[in-house]
Formats: C-alpha cells, structure tokens, sequence
C-alpha cells in the first residue's frame, strides 16, 4: 500500500490522542476514587451506585429511629419498673393494715404513706419523654392523668393511639405505650386502701390486696410488652450493622477504584505514550529532501 | 536531414516542464485537505513511416505527447469513506448530546434526584417520630418542595439542550445549503470545462470536499453522470442534479417550540436520519421528549399519589382533603401547593380524630406514616417499564440506566465509525495523498529527462549547424 507523509502523520496524531484520553482517564479515576462518575462509565455498576446510595440513606434513618427507640424504650421500662416497685410497697403495706389488732394511729400513718404511693404513681403515669408526655397516646401535649382525691375519679386526658417508627425492612415498632392500655384502677385501688385504713376497716383492707395484685399483674405485663420491644431492638442493631458492612463493600465493588490496578495502568499507559512521543518524533521529520543536494 | 529531430526534443523539453510544474503543484499542494496529486500522463508521439537508406521502410518516433493530466482518485474508496463518515458523523453528535443529558440528569452523585428523593422520605420519617414539632413540618415541607423543584430544574435543562440542538441544526443547515449550492455550480463549470475536453483536477477536488462535508452532515450518497456532474441525494430526496439544487426552508409555526424544516422544491418535510444533522434531530424530536415524558411521568405520578394519600389525612386544624402538591398541566408544572407553603400546620400528619375527640391529636402522625409506604409502592407501570409495575425508586434507575447504556452505546459506535472512517480515508490517503518522497523522486527523473533532452538538442543543433555552416567549405 502507498503510504504518504499526511497518512504517517495522522496516524502518529490519532494515537497520542487515543494515549491522551487514557492518561486522563486513569487521572480522574485516582483522583476521584471512583470509576462510575456518570451513569454511562457503566450503567449497570452506576444503577447499583443508586440503589446502595439510597440503601445507605436508608439504613441512617433506620438507626436513628432505633437510637430514638432506645430512648422511648428505657423512658417507659423506667417508668413501669418504678410503678412495679411502688405497687409492691403498696402491697406490703396493705397486708399490715389489714391486720384486725393494728392501732387507729398507726393505720393514720400506714394510709399516709399508701396516699403518697397513690400520688407518686400518678406522677409517674404523667411524666413526659423528649418534650412528649409519655403514656397520652397521640394527644402528647396534654398530661396523660388526673385523680379526684375528693371523689375517687381518675381521668384519662390522651387517647390510644401508638407511632410507629421503622427499624427495617418491613419491621416496625411502636414507641409509646398509650395510657388507655394501663389498667384504670392504678389510682382508685390505692385511695380505696388509705380510705379503708382511715375508717379502720382492717376486713376492707384485706379484700382489696386481689385488686392490688391485678393490677400488679396488669403493669408486669405490659412491662414484658416493651421488653419484647427492646429485644426487637437489639436484633434489628446487629442486623444494621451487617447490613451496613455489606454495603459499603458491594459499593467499594461497584465504583471503587483499585489504586494497585490503576497505578499499573498509569505506567503502561505512560510508557506508551512516551514511547509514541518519541517514536513520532523520529519518523514524522526525514524526508528526501533532506538528502538531496 | 531536417528539423524534425529538434522537434522530436522541443516536446520533450516541454513535456517535461510541463511534468516539473505539475509536481511542483502537487509539493505545494501536499497539505491541502482533499487534494488528490495529479499526473502528466505521458505517450510516445504518432510515428511517422521513413524510408529507410537500406531501403526498408520503418516508422520512426516523433517525441512524446503530453496524452492528459490524471487526477488519483478511486471512486469506490470515496463512496466507502462517505458512508462510514456519516455514521461516524451521526454517532459523534449523538454521544454529545447524551453525555449534555447525562450532566443534566447527574447520576449517580450528590447531586442529582436520587438524593433528593432520600431527603424526601427522611423528612416523611421525621414527620412520622415528631409530628408536633414545627421543624420536622418545616423541613417536610421544604424537602418535598426541593424535590419537585430540582425536578423541573431538570426539565429546563432539557429544554434548553433541546433549544440549542435546534440552534444547531439551523447553523448545520445553512452550511449544507451553501454546500448544494456551490456543488451544483462547481457540476456546471466541471461539465463545462470536460466538454471542452479539458481535466478538471483541482475543481473536481474542490467537489469532493463538499461532498465529503455533505457526507458527515447529513448522510448525502452521490452518483457520477457521463458529463462529469454528479447527483447528490439526501435521505432519498435528490437534492442536486446538474446546475440544479434544492434548498432546505425553515419556519417556526405558531405553538412550536422547534424549527421545521422543508425541501423548497418538492415541499416534502426534511428529515434527517444519518449524519450530524441527523444525531441533532434525533436528539431534538425523540431522545429529549422521550426522557422529558418519562422525568414527567415520574414526578407526576409520585404527586398525585403523595396527593392522595395527603387528602385522606387532617392537618392541625383538623381539616382534610388539602393537597401537598399543585399539579398543573404541562411538563414539570409541579410544586408545592400554596396552601401549605401558607401554614405547615395544614401539612396533613395526622388521620381522623378516633370518637369522641373532634379535634386532630397533635402526636398523631398516622397518616405520615401512609405517605411513608408510598416509597415502596408500585405506583409506575407502563412507557419505560413495560408491563412490569415498579416503585418511583425503580423508575429513576430505570431512566438513567437506560440513558447510561445508551450513552456508553453511542460511545463505543462513534469510536469504532470514526475507526473505520479513518481507515477508509486512508486507503484514500494512499491512492490520492501526495508523498513528498515520490514527488522529489519523479522530480528528479524529469529534472535528468529535460537535461539529458537539452543535451540531445545541443547535439543535434551542432550536426545541423555543420551542414549548414560547415559544408562545401573546403579548405578554408
């Protein structure tokens, strides 16, 4: 084939430019760390980036909604453990009072200390978690219980509703325990007892420990609910964790830049081009005119 | 004796300046683009029939002829080079302007839809946990409304790369026009001048640039005639024959955002399906308003959905069937409903007070908690996904998968036209291209021709000059 000057050239342009382009890939890709930095430097690895970059999102607001779990969860497991005991206590002091040959001045002292158990738990049914009221349901602007100490009369300000909050895929948990679920005789059957103790009615006394006991009952169990919960948490964290470790290897695969491949590239590519440099330095000059005299 | 032999010598003198003058214009010419090197064809004279002194006739050579001047050029090679540079043409502009689309749509980095999607959905989560905070409606709000607006941001974009696309059509086109017009005016002058039995090497060049041109802009194949004039024709229009040529026309019909384009002659639309011109409207009728309905279809879709799900919810003031977003018709024309933007109050968190309350709980966060299942919702089907029905998640990835393959298609064809185009060009190259070593070669084979040829003449105007100044001198 008849090879000219212009051919000899353009073939020596066309392929430091092809050298070029690879030079400048290799640069970016180091660069940047990544080798899928639009869509079309491999659309099936660049589909995969999208869909680990939301997983990722995802799995972020998975464990900020377990951490505000955490919260709600050690809020009400305190508040009912705190019941539990004072119900305990409740129980203890019943059994005293409910003894025929107690004193009248002791059984005044005996329902002193069971009214200031009464209002203790109603503190505790009121109280408020991160600025929300704990056990009101949805209505978390407003406090959960009143009691009537003139006429025995509890009454329950919030509703029954529960918020749940997403810890997974398709697991979710409820933070909140609605007052409507705690057993509506929590304040009566104390005022009951330190009436009866008042009006020395030992018998009376006597006969309310089964109430004192369903609702003991009642409270321990609802306890055991949100301990379910806190178990569910636990798992769902260490699943968090695997799932995170997952993909931020699948997304290192998919985009990552391998720095010992890239490296090898840059030289041979280096090389190349140098050598193309060089070698077209030396062929693109002599003609024959230079020979001729 | 005669002067024929002088004669014999006087046209090879000439011959071969002659030739000298055509490699000088082929040395001068060894850069220019499209120019093939041309030739003195040479032939030995008519011989002429002598009587020979041994009284045997015999034809005796009268010098040589300059028979024409051959202009290098293969048809063939010129029609496989052609075709592949149209393809090559197409290809390139295509990958510009997938490349400008895939800048738009920035996936997948920090920037694009995707992310604001995830802020989206996070912001739902936050509505779901604290419903009665003013920040989490605030930022709900917000976080929806940047993701519609980054949407229509999108669709501006295109509308402006479509614009330009438009733009540069209008410019393409103006130069094939010009090119028509001088090749159909160059066919006159080529006729004319091979009538007369003339070559016509350097406007025959001339020609072939513009048809080259024509090639990579739109495609264009060509056939030569007899006369030496070709026909050019573009997506089976003929658009030159002989001196005549068509022009393409434009106009902006009232309601088009685009420029239409016709053939002046025939009044048929002119459509362009190979070549630069051809990638730019490709580019500007079907791949733009092809990505454009589906960026639609997307965000429309999620908004009447989220709008349903929004209406069957109650605000703070215990009010239902607001809309979280305004859907309007038109491309893009989404945004946040003014109402909302008015009070985040009215952002419907909550579903109906439970009897016997009358008014919305403000921890109730019931209905944030549906707008939150929309997110794995198959709410698209159809279109860019076929049957199949997909969440608006699947979608997006869909559409930029889809303009990342395309994108990397359009690529790897653009490489390998362009290789085969080059390959072409250069079997041209080696037919038509000059060598500066070839020339200087020829140069001095001539250069030795015409010395060796005044040499002769010398030797024969020294015989001729005895006879007649020497002869029947004697002794003097």
């Amino acid at each position: 084939m008849r090879v000219t000057t212009g051919m000899v050239a353009n073939s020596v342009g066309t392929n430091l430019n092809n050298l070029r382009r690879r030079l400048a890939r290799v640069e970016t890709e180091m660069a940047t760390g990544k080798t899928i930095l639009k869509m079309g430097d491999g659309p099936s690895a660049g589909s995969e980036v999208l869909r680990l970059n939301t997983g990722t999102r995802t799995l972020d607001q998975w464990e900020a909604n377990m951490n505000d779990l955490n919260g709600w969860v050690a809020s009400t497991e305190g508040a009912l453990n705190h019941m539990t005991n004072a119900l305990q206590r409740m129980r203890e002091l019943t059994i005293q009072g409910s003894t025929a040959s107690m004193s009248k001045a002791a059984l005044e002292n005996l329902s002193m200390e069971v009214d200031a158990i009464r209002e203790d738990l109603l503190a505790t049914s009121n109280q408020k978690h991160a600025g929300y009221a704990l056990f009101s349901g949805h209505k978390i602007d407003v406090k959960a219980f009143d009691f009537d100490a003139a006429t025995g009369t509890t009454t329950y300000n919030g509703d029954s509703g529960t918020t749940l909050r997403e810890i997974g895929p398709g697991v979710n948990i409820a933070s909140n325990v609605p007052g409507s679920d705690l057993s509506s005789d929590l304040f009566r059957v104390g005022w009951e007892v330190a009436e009866a103790m008042r009006n020395e009615d030992t018998a009376a006394v006597g006969n309310l420990l089964t109430r004192i006991d369903q609702v003991l009952d009642s409270v321990i169990t609802t306890r055991a609910v949100v301990g379910v919960r806190a178990n569910r948490l636990e798992q769902a964290k260490s699943q968090a964790v695997d799932s995170r470790v997952n993909m931020t290897m699948l997304l290192e695969q998919a985009q990552g830049v391998e720095f010992e491949r890239a490296i090898l590239e840059l030289k041979q590519v280096e090389v190349a081009y140098q050598t193309a440099l060089q070698v077209g330095a030396r062929i693109i000059p002599p003609t024959l005119v230079d020979f001729m005299r | 004796m005669s002067f024929g032999g002088i004669n014999t010598m006087r046209s090879a003198l000439q011959a071969n300046q002659r030739s000298l003058q055509i490699i000088g214009h082929n040395v001068a010419n060894a850069n220019t683009a499209g120019y093939s090197r041309q030739a003195m064809s040479l032939v030995a004279g008519e011989p002429v029939t002598k009587l020979l002194s041994g009284g045997q006739p015999a034809q005796f050579g009268t010098g040589v002829r300059e028979a024409e001047i051959i202009r290098y050029r293969n048809d063939f090679l010129d029609r496989q080079f052609r075709n592949r540079n149209a393809l090559a043409g197409f290809h390139e502009g295509f990958n510009i302007g997938l490349v400008q689309m895939e800048l738009i749509f920035n996936e997948p980095t920090e920037a694009g839809l995707r992310v604001r999607f995830d802020d989206f959905w996070e912001a739902v989560q936050n509505l779901n946990n604290r419903p009665g905070d003013l920040d989490t409606r605030i930022q709900f709000r917000e976080r929806a409304g940047a993701l519609v607006d980054h949407a229509r941001f999108v669709y501006k974009q295109l509308s402006e790369a479509r614009q330009s696309y438009d733009t540069n059509m209008i410019d393409k086109i103006a130069e094939l026009n010009s090119s028509l017009r001088q090749v159909a005016a160059l066919n006159e002058r080529i006729t004319r001048a091979t009538a007369g039995g003339q070559s016509a090497g350097d406007l025959e060049d001339r020609r072939d640039i513009l048809l080259d041109n024509l090639s990579r802009l739109a495609g264009a194949t060509i056939s030569k005639n007899s006369l030496g004039d070709v026909s050019v024709w573009i997506d089976n229009q003929i658009v030159v024959s002989n001196v005549m040529y068509a022009q393409v026309t434009q106009e902006r019909l009232p309601g088009s955002e685009v420029t239409t384009f016709h053939w002046d002659i025939t009044g048929d639309p002119a459509t362009f399906t190979t070549g630069e011109v051809g990638a730019l409207q490709h580019l500007r009728d079907a791949t733009v308003p092809d990505y454009v309905e589906y960026l639609d279809t997307m965000i429309r879709t999620f908004a009447e959905r989220i709008n349903e799900v929004h209406r069957d919810g109650y605000g703070l003031d215990s009010v239902s069937g607001r809309n979280l977003f305004a859907v309007g018709p038109g491309p893009l024309n989404i945004a946040i409903d003014p109402l909302i933007l008015q009070n985040s109050d009215w952002i419907a968190a909550a579903k109906a007070p439970e009897p016997p309350a009358t008014t919305v709980s403000v921890g109730d966060s019931r209905n944030a908690w549906d707008m939150l299942q929309v997110r794995d919702e198959a709410i698209l089907s159809g279109g860019l996904v076929g049957t199949r029905s997909v969440t608006a998640y699947d979608y997006l990835r869909a559409m930029n998968t889809l303009l990342g393959i395309q994108s990397q298609d359009s690529r790897r064809n653009q490489e390998a036209y362009q290789l085969q185009a080059s390959q072409a060009n250069d079997l041209r190259m080696s037919v038509s291209g000059v060598s500066l070593d070839e020339e200087m070669t020829k140069m001095i084979e001539h250069q030795h021709a015409y010395n060796a040829a005044a040499r002769v003449i010398t030797a024969l105007d020294e015989a001729i000059g005895q006879v007649i100044d020497r002869m029947g001198i004697v002794g003097r």
